[in-house]
């Protein structure tokens, strides 16, 4: 008797002593504070300086502000400029700025510093990657306090909508050498600390322009991966995922607790070939690539029946008007036909490297890889850890996934396939295509400017090395305290406008 | 005890092998970090490459090598690191542009936390169960604590992981189920988030110092200085503490000290799915970013602690069990 | 399990060759089972539970669970045996050879052992894994060096034990080399004990391989491996929970039947 005595009670004191950890464990809720979840694919090297690779997205955009933002049907819209225009050949705009802005640090925001903003936007020296959106700005200069006027090296209608890119953001005179780690912006919040491998804390900008933010502080809780991110959210611990993978969203259907929302937008993901390795410099092979896969099947595996919609390798997204719906069924013997041209009459092996880094990007490769084997490709997946991959993968490897956010057609299109990008992924250098391009942009007439951007979609099927099965709908999940995020994507959301209850 | 001579001298044996015992802890230290230092230089990729990452032309990494002394020889590179490590310096990160003591000393410290958690978790309970069980084999209570035991021990840490987060992070919400607070949060922040990854952590260890336990109690218990005092009518809970115990210590301290240094240094699995920020997460970044200055000191904080973790262990078995005092001298 | 009635050991001991045969067989004939093909897609069925089709449903891509899981043993076993059979050679190798030659051979190859002790495995693997991709052969040779040390460390002691009997010492006298001395009267005899450690070491280097897929550092998609097959479906747990508990089951099964067997005390 006494053995099991001491036994019931050693169980007992052990389920005690459980039950009296748990209750220090509870997780704790304040309000006026937003919780969001964040990746960390940069590894440790993020930087707050907006126009740097390593930038840390979307942060920047809650410390800084744009000249022109964008509104919810995606027309720019005043933000720390208030009116533009331009001259006949669009090739000089003047942009008139908001007076009365103040810097986090109480300096007045004024015409110096979106000259010396956009200068290092445009820096070949720095060679940012915003410069392949801007790079057609020429020179900048202060008109007086409070106008700017932008030379551009050739006509573009479409420059409010460049200057409304996420990064094109407005930082002080001579903030260089500090803003990477303390930035002082514009912006609805202003950074408290910043730890991209850990938590970083923004807390209220109580002079913003647009009115007091009502939240009290943003903290951005950086995750290894996706699924910890899910967990973190399931278990209340943050409020906001920015993209979840859609076929997970059953997760959170509990309407009392999430908010799901489904958003149909122009983020993509792609399966990029390095036109400068073999046997991706041939035309034919990458072609051949590209068309021995059905597209709408890789949609609807990676991303859910109803997650996207097929895209012929076009970047440029359903809502946007100059978006071309070209023909590109799969064509498993075409592709066939084109290998064996190409010197591949047995077929051919690449290696394809992917990461977890965000959602679906393992699964469209092995969905790639069903796809294409019928035509004789045989795809070999390596796999790469998911901290770093932006920096040791992509555009260093021979085949990679690759991702991107919804970007204006004149945009996307120059910032990954002119020649001279710094984020032109497949390192493809294509005349032809740079001067359709400048063509393009710099004609006037609305009409004869889209059948311009259809001929350069139409090129790119021909000759990239890009594979862009599809644009995504995307599913956001937040906690249901959260209000005031309007299901749009999340370079127009408005983050002083969004509160906790 | 100490006016006994004859017991001073063994002790004075046994103290001289335990010097050259600690001597030669020192000499492997020594030279496996010599060996790891030349073995991670040999890898591809240095601390220039990972910086540059995707920005990398072959005129910027070699500049970047130059003003890092990367272009050095491998000798003199050991010894201005050996010298910068004696002193203190850890070294530089060129890839996080921080001091590699910021980056490393708080992971650090976030693992020990975490591991000093889930051991007293694990092992008081695992020495009291074992004892136990060795004692009155015939419990049911105690069969089933053994048999969750050995099956905890046997699965990989990422089902146990799965398993309790599943039960008490969603079902029964009591956890928080990952870790959101930074690297340098102070303790009292971190503590609700240690609970999970400890949890997972003591259930994996358990299993090993109780069995231990139990073997030694099974087989001390048929030995004839544990009859005899039973028939001089001691009492049961004396005879349990005052003689099974003791003798049954020593092999538990044993498996205690590798599995301590184990709790310090293979935790990758349970850090990455609580996204826990401690040394595991750490070192699993450091090596896909290449970041070879974040690499050595890891490695050396490995070795360190398992080299530690078998001379203290040495050493407790020398002070607790007479026996081997005597034989082994 | 000495403490049990006779036929309830017995009866536990069958269960575990069952246990065993069963992976076994299923690992060996896998790929001649009128099963589904493990990476074969379906848009149509993704994340479904039980059905006629598909025994334990779909998993995030629409493959079959049940196919999967039955094949998912391969690769681990594949590189659990060759690399627990390297390390066996390696370790008895070492051990024995320290124990046969004593003196300064013994203390250095001791030492060594020591070494090889103290090395942060996983970290080692993780290091090499990522330095050198995915390649079996490294794979293998790695983990067969790494699990070397503690067959080798058990060679040794019971070698030594072995040497100062009677038999071993009548075969030295009668003029026997070393090499015949090892082959003909130590290893059959250390070999029992040698074998547990070994198999102990079996089942580490499964679960290691395992980690090492979930870590991502492992099997690459879309080969079916538990480790990886955990990891991909964790995901979508609550969605369709089999698809995570039928790796795990046939992970921990393998595990614990290989334990169970070596287990005597």
């Amino acid at each position: 008797m006494q053995n099991k005595i001491i036994l019931r009670v050693f169980v007992t004191a052990m389920l005690c002593g459980s039950l009296m950890l748990a209750a220090c464990g509870r997780a704790t809720t304040v309000t006026g504070v937003l919780r969001v979840a964040n990746d960390a694919g940069f590894g440790g090297a993020e930087t707050m300086d907006p126009y740097d690779g390593n930038r840390t997205w979307p942060t920047i955009n809650m410390v800084f502000d744009r000249l022109i933002g964008v509104d919810k049907d995606f027309s720019p819209i005043p933000e720390l400029a208030l009116s533009w225009t331009s001259n006949e050949d669009l090739n000089e705009w003047t942009l008139v700025l908001r007076e009365g802005v103040v810097f986090h640090d109480g300096s007045e925001f004024n015409a110096d510093d979106v000259v010396y903003s956009i200068n290092r936007m445009i820096d070949p020296e720095f060679d940012s990657p915003v410069r392949a959106v801007l790079g057609v700005i020429e020179s900048v200069e202060a008109v007086d306090n409070y106008t700017v006027k932008l030379s551009l090296s050739t006509g573009e209608a479409d420059l409010p909508s460049l200057l409304a890119d996420y990064r094109a953001l407005m930082t002080p005179v001579d903030s260089q050498a500090t803003i990477g780690k303390a930035p002082i912006g514009t912006g609805p919040f202003r950074m408290e600390t910043f730890d991209p491998e850990g938590t970083t804390v923004l807390v209220a900008n109580e002079n913003y322009f647009f009115g007091k933010p009502e939240l009290s502080k943003i903290e951005i809780i950086t995750f290894a991966d996706s699924q910890s991110a899910a967990q973190a959210l399931a278990g209340d611990q943050v409020d906001l995922l920015l993209a979840i993978d859609g076929k997970s969203s059953s997760i959170f259907g509990d309407t009392s607790k999430f908010t799901l929302q489904t958003i149909p937008s122009g983020d993509w993901n792609a399966i990029d070939f390095r036109v400068d390795r073999k046997p991706f410099d041939d035309a034919r092979v990458r072609k051949a690539l590209r068309i021995a896969a059905d597209r709408q099947v890789i949609a609807d595996t990676v991303l859910g029946v109803g997650g996207g919609v097929a895209a012929c390798d076009t970047p440029v997204w359903t809502a946007d008007p100059y978006r071309w719906d070209g023909p590109c069924a799969k064509d498993t013997e075409g592709a066939k036909a084109l290998l064996a041209e190409a010197g591949f009459p047995d077929g051919i092996d690449i290696d394809i490297y992917t990461s977890d880094v965000e959602v679906h990007m393992v699964e469209l490769v092995e969905a790639y890889q069903q796809q294409v084997k019928d035509a004789g490709i045989r795809v070999t997946i390596k796999m790469a850890d998911a901290s770093g991959f932006w920096d040791d993968v992509w555009m260093k490897e021979s085949a990679f996934v690759d991702s991107w956010g919804q970007r204006p057609a004149a945009q996307v299109l120059n910032e990954v396939y002119r020649s001279t990008a710094a984020w032109n992924p497949t390192g493809q250098v294509d005349k032809a295509l740079d001067a359709m391009l400048d063509d393009a942009r710099s004609t006037k007439d609305l009409a004869q400017r889209k059948q311009k951007y259809i001929a350069i979609q139409q090129h790119i099927f021909e000759n990239s090395g890009i594979f862009l099965p599809y644009h995504k709908t995307l599913t956001r999940v937040m906690s249901s305290k959260v209000k005031g995020i309007d299901p749009i994507v999340i370079d127009a959301v408005r983050w002083e406008r969004i509160s906790v209850s | 005890m100490q006016c006994d001579g004859s017991e001073s001298a063994f002790r004075d044996v046994g103290m001289k092998n335990l010097a050259r015992r600690a001597l030669f802890t020192i000499g492997a230290f020594v030279s496996l970090a010599v060996l790891s230092f030349l073995g991670i230089d040999a890898l591809p990729g240095d601390g220039c490459t990972a910086l540059l990452g995707r920005f990398g032309t072959e005129a910027k990494i070699a500049e970047c090598r130059v003003e890092h002394h990367l272009n050095d020889p491998v000798v003199v590179r050991l010894g201005s690191w050996a010298s910068d490590v004696v002193q203190g310096d850890l070294g530089y990160s060129i890839k996080r542009d921080e001091q590699v003591a910021q980056i490393v000393l708080p992971r650090i410290r976030n693992t020990a936390m975490l591991a000093l958690v889930a051991a007293l978790m694990a092992f008081p309970t695992a020495i009291v169960a074992g004892l136990l069980i060795g004692r009155f084999p015939r419990s049911r209570i105690g069969r089933a604590i053994n048999t969750l035991g050995v099956v905890a021990m046997t699965l990989p840490e990422f089902v146990i992981a799965t398993i309790l987060w599943l039960v008490f992070s969603i079902w029964i919400p009591i956890f928080p189920g990952v870790t959101v607070v930074p690297s340098n949060a102070t303790f009292v922040e971190l503590l609700p988030h240690i609970w999970m990854p400890a949890l997972t952590l003591a259930a994996v260890v358990f299993a090993h110092s109780m069995r231990t336990m139990k073997a030694g109690v099974t087989t001390i218990q048929a030995m004839p200085f544990v009859e005899s005092a039973r028939l001089r009518g001691t009492k049961e809970r004396v005879t349990l503490l005052r003689h099974i115990l003791p003798a049954a210590l020593p092999p538990v301290v044993n498996t205690i000290a590798v599995d301590a240094a184990w709790l310090l240094t293979g935790t990758f699995v349970t850090e990455a799915i609580f996204n826990y920020r401690g040394l595991g997460r750490l070192t699993i970044d450091a090596i896909s970013d290449r970041d070879t200055a974040v690499i050595l000191p890891i490695v050396l904080f490995s070795l360190g602690a398992y080299l530690t973790m078998s001379l203290i262990a040495d050493t407790v078995v020398r002070l607790l069990d007479p026996r081997l005092r005597q034989h082994r001298s | 399990m000495n403490n049990l009635p006779q036929h309830r050991s017995t009866r536990i001991r069958t269960f575990v060759y069952c246990v065993l045969g069963f992976h076994a067989v299923v690992a060996l004939i896998a790929p001649f089972l009128p099963l589904m093909p493990t990476d074969k897609q379906d848009s149509g069925a993704m994340l479904q539970g039980f059905s006629s089709a598909h025994w334990l449903g779909t998993d995030a891509l629409g493959r079959d669970v049940l196919s999967r899981a039955l094949h998912g043993g391969r690769p681990s076993l594949v590189i659990a045996i060759l690399a627990t059979a390297l390390s066996a050679v390696i370790g008895i190798a070492l051990g024995s050879l320290a124990a046969l030659a004593g003196g300064w051979v013994d203390e250095a190859l001791s030492r060594l052992i020591d070494f090889l002790l103290a090395l942060p495995t996983l970290i080692l693997l993780l290091l090499i894994a990522s330095f050198f991709g995915h390649d079996p052969f490294i794979l293998i040779v790695t983990l067969g060096f790494m699990y070397a040390a503690p067959i080798a460390r058990v060679a040794r002691a019971s070698t030594q034990v072995l040497l100062a009997r009677d038999f071993v010492r009548v075969a030295r006298l009668q003029g026997g080399r070393g090499v015949n001395i090892l082959l003909g009267e130590v290893l059959p005899n250390v070999w029992r004990v040698v074998f547990t450690e070994i198999a102990m070491q079996f089942t580490w280097i499964i679960l290691a391989f395992s980690s090492l897929s979930f870590l991502g550092l492992g099997a690459s998609p879309p080969t079916p491996e538990w480790g990886l097959m955990i990891a991909e479906a964790r995901s979508y747990m609550t969605i369709n929970p089999t698809a995570v508990i039928a790796p795990i089951v046939m992970l921990a099964s393998l595990v614990l039947a290989v334990q169970a067997l070596v287990d005597r005390e």
